[in-house]
Formats: structure tokens, C-alpha cells, sequence
């Protein structure tokens, strides 16, 4: 049986656990109140631009733009966004594996396929595997603004103009809810203009169009910005489903603090007592013999 | 006609109005009812929403496109608006004074990413103190 100093550092120990499981979870939740409300924001503005590209890919051929271009794929460009911080659940190790398992069932249908990860988490799993790793983009989750999606954007958009790669899928976790975030993985390149969003409402016949200043124009500045919003969004969605992970483990983490605490108390509380009577049954015994 | 500001911050304006003044890359365009359907550019600048029976709508607008479907919906997509509640003047003419500085001593040329950088601050600026100028 530990000794009663023993029992003693490992309550402590667990409480200052507890506590620190405790805070994790209050700022986690305070932060998914945040991303949730910026996800809410941003859909309309997603939504619209999808129509904007779906307007636009009435009549247009996948000439038109570079970024529209269709290739056999052979090379592929894999987006992996994860967080930098551990303590989420199994928020960064379900993306991980996902991608990891597509890697490998991939692999010999393609003859290139690359890696560019946003997180430490990620770039960390991939490297304990000895897989190469592209672009890594570090501290993007918890700043997330619509240039810094941007800046990934522009570099996943010129890697495929100049093409180095001839699909780029992102890999992220869905927001569902608090306890349940998806993996999802979708397409971003080559822009399919018949996968924009058209809300019912807007589905008027659009044939006499007017684009101002012109068609090209007007497409050129819209498929960048597209990509972008895609980028974007996915990482709001990784922001929110971080923090909702982050939340319910450390509720969970919290709850078993409580309860190991509870079991180690008892086990404290007994080794005091029978100490105790020990000592009594000393004390008592002596009496004895010293009265006979 | 239906009116509606979209960015990535939120819906700003959702609504009916008589017209909207946007400010196309080719020049200032009124959209008014019955606009034949249109996709097109905007530049930094003012754009005005008239609503029937108000005080119009003045609005600080940054790039974007104005999408007008089945000539009654018009929908404005833009990284930035701003009404006048949410402009700071003084901040807002500091901007001007070195952006205008700035863009007077450069020596770039006309057509490079940097100047137009520039311009655009200056541009933001000047429509951000013309739109607290029309402040009701």
C-alpha cells in the first residue's frame, strides 16, 4: 500500500489536472461560440459566390480558364488542415488517417502525389511516417482571415495554372455539432462550375446575361476568389470542429479527473483510518499490560 | 426589387428598395427594377441603396461583383462595406493623408501591383470620408 505522502501528491495531482482540463474546456467552448457564429456569417457569402461561378459556367468551356482545366489525373495535390495544438480528441488523427488511407489506396493510379498541410499535427504524423511533406502552413487555425485562406489559395491556384498538379482535394473535419465533426474530402481543382450552389430562388433563365467588363474578365477575377472562399470556408469549419473536439474531450477529461479523484480520496480516507486504529489498538494494548 | 450586400462577415443589407447606385469598374451604374440580368465588377467606392420612404443607404464598398437575376434581385458580393456608423473619420483621413503621400512619391509605374495597392488605399479613404460626410 502507498504511504500516505504518496496518496497525498497524487491528489494534488489529479486535482491540478482537473483544473487545467476544467479552463481547457471553458475556453474551448467560449472559442466554438466564436467560430460557430463566423461559419453562420460566412455562408451566405459562400453561397452567393457559388451562384456567381454557376452563372458563369452556363456555355463555358473548361478552356476558358486555367482554372477550370481538365486533366487526366496524375498528379495530385492532397490539402491537409489540422490543428497545431493536441488535446482535441480525435479531431487531427481522423483527418490524419484519412488522408493517410487515401495515400495509400492512391498511390499507384497516380505518379506524383503531394502533401501540403496546414498544422503542426499534421506535418508531425506525416513526418513519424517518413512521408514527404510540401507546403506546411503553421499558426493558420487559430488566426483564420479571409487573406491568409487567400495566400493558400493563391499558392494551391499557381501550383495547378502552372501544372505541377492536375487535382487538388482538401481533406478537413466537417462541423457537425459539439460531439460530431466529419471527415470530408472534396475537390477544389479544377473548378467544376456545375458544382456552384444555385439557390432556388435564383434559377431564372439567365441566357442574355450581361458581364461586365467582360466574360473573361469577369471569370478571371471569380475562379480565384472562388477558390479562396473554398479555402476559407473549410477552414472555419476546421476552426469550429477543432474547438467542439477540444470541448467534449475535455469534458469527458474532466468528468474522469472527477472520479479518479473520488476513488484515490477513499483510498487516502482508509489508509488514515487503519493507521489510526493501529495506533489505538497500540496505545489500548499497552494499557492493558501495564495494568496487569 | 430585392436588395442584398453579402460578405464574409455577414448578410449587411437585406431588403426591398427602389434602386441601387454600384460602382461598376467602368464607371458609376444605377440598377434599377426590371435591369436586364447582369454579372459585373465593381471598384472600390460608393454605392447607394435607395429605400422608399427612407433616408438612402450610403455604403463603402470594396471590389466585388453586383449579380442582378431576373431583373427584380440584386445581389452585391464583397469582401468589405461599411455604413458610416462603423467609420472612423479622423482614422479614415490619416489613411488618406498617407496613402495620397505615399501614391504622390512613388515612383512606380502605373500598372504595377504596388501603385494600384496604393491607389486603392487612397481610393478606400476618399470614399470612406465621402460616405460620414453623408451621414443623415
Amino acid at each position: 500500500m502507498p504511504s500516505l505522502k504518496a496518496i497525498r501528491r497524487r491528489i494534488a495531482s489529479v486535482k491540478s489536472t482537473g483544473k487545467i482540463t476544467r479552463a481547457m474546456k471553458l475556453v474551448a467552448a467560449a472559442k466554438l461560440r466564436r467560430a460557430q457564429e463566423r461559419l453562420v456569417q460566412m455562408r451566405p457569402y459562400a453561397l452567393r459566390v457559388g451562384d456567381m461561378i454557376a452563372e458563369l459556367g452556363r456555355g463555358t468551356e473548361s478552356e476558358a480558364h486555367p482554372l477550370l482545366a481538365q486533366r487526366p489525373p496524375k498528379r495530385t495535390l492532397l490539402l491537409i488542415l489540422t490543428s497545431d495544438r493536441g488535446l482535441a480528441g480525435a479531431f487531427n488523427s481522423n483527418v490524419n488517417k484519412a488522408a493517410f488511407a487515401w495515400l495509400r489506396d492512391h498511390k499507384d493510379q497516380r505518379d506524383h502525389i503531394e502533401l501540403h498541410i496546414v498544422g503542426k499535427k499534421g506535418r508531425d504524423y506525416f513526418k513519424a511516417r517518413k512521408i514527404d511533406v510540401g507546403h506546411v502552413y503553421t499558426d493558420v487555425l487559430n488566426q483564420v482571415t479571409l487573406e491568409r485562406a487567400g495566400g493558400i489559395g493563391r499558392d494551391v491556384g499557381a501550383a495547378f495554372i502552372d501544372g505541377h498538379f492536375d487535382e487538388v482535394y482538401v481533406v478537413y473535419n466537417v462541423f457537425r455539432s459539439a460531439i460530431m465533426q466529419n471527415v470530408k474530402m472534396e475537390r477544389l481543382l479544377p473548378v467544376m462550375a456545375s458544382e456552384g450552389h444555385e439557390s432556388p430562388d435564383q434559377a431564372a433563365p439567365t441566357a442574355d446575361t450581361l458581364f461586365e467588363p467582360t466574360k473573361a474578365a469577369v471569370l478571371d477575377a471569380l475562379l480565384p476568389m472562388h477558390l479562396n472562399v473554398q479555402i476559407y470556408r473549410c477552414l472555419l469549419e476546421s476552426v469550429a470542429s477543432e474547438m467542439g473536439a477540444r470541448m467534449t474531450s475535455m469534458d469527458a477529461a474532466t468528468k474522469n479527473a472527477g472520479e479518479l479523484l473520488a476513488r484515490i480520496t477513499l483510498a487516502y480516507n482508509r489508509a488514515r483510518q487503519s493507521i489510526i486504529t493501529t495506533e489505538l489498538m497500540e496505545i489500548t494494548s499497552g494499557a492493558e499490560a501495564l495494568k496487569g | 426589387m430585392k436588395v442584398e450586400i453579402v460578405t464574409p462577415v455577414g448578410v449587411k443589407f437585406s431588403g426591398d428598395a427602389g434602386g441601387v447606385m454600384a460602382p461598376g469598374v467602368l464607371g458609376d451604374m444605377g440598377l434599377l427594377p426590371g435591369h436586364q440580368p447582369m454579372l459585373a465588377a465593381l471598384r472600390t467606392g460608393e454605392a447607394v441603396v435607395s429605400i422608399p420612404g427612407q433616408e438612402p443607404l450610403h455604403l463603402v464598398i470594396d471590389g466585388g461583383y453586383a449579380h442582378v437575376v431576373g431583373g427584380d434581385q440584386v445581389t452585391i458580393t464583397t469582401e468589405l462595406c461599411e455604413a458610416w456608423q462603423e467609420i472612423d473619420a479622423a482614422a479614415a483621413q490619416a489613411l488618406l493623408d498617407t496613402a495620397s503621400a505615399a501614391l504622390a512619391a512613388t515612383k512606380e509605374d502605373v500598372s504595377t501591383m504596388a501603385w494600384q495597392v496604393k491607389k486603392h488605399d487612397v481610393d478606400l479613404a476618399t470614399t470612406r470620408l465621402r460616405v460620414v460626410a453623408s451621414k443623415p
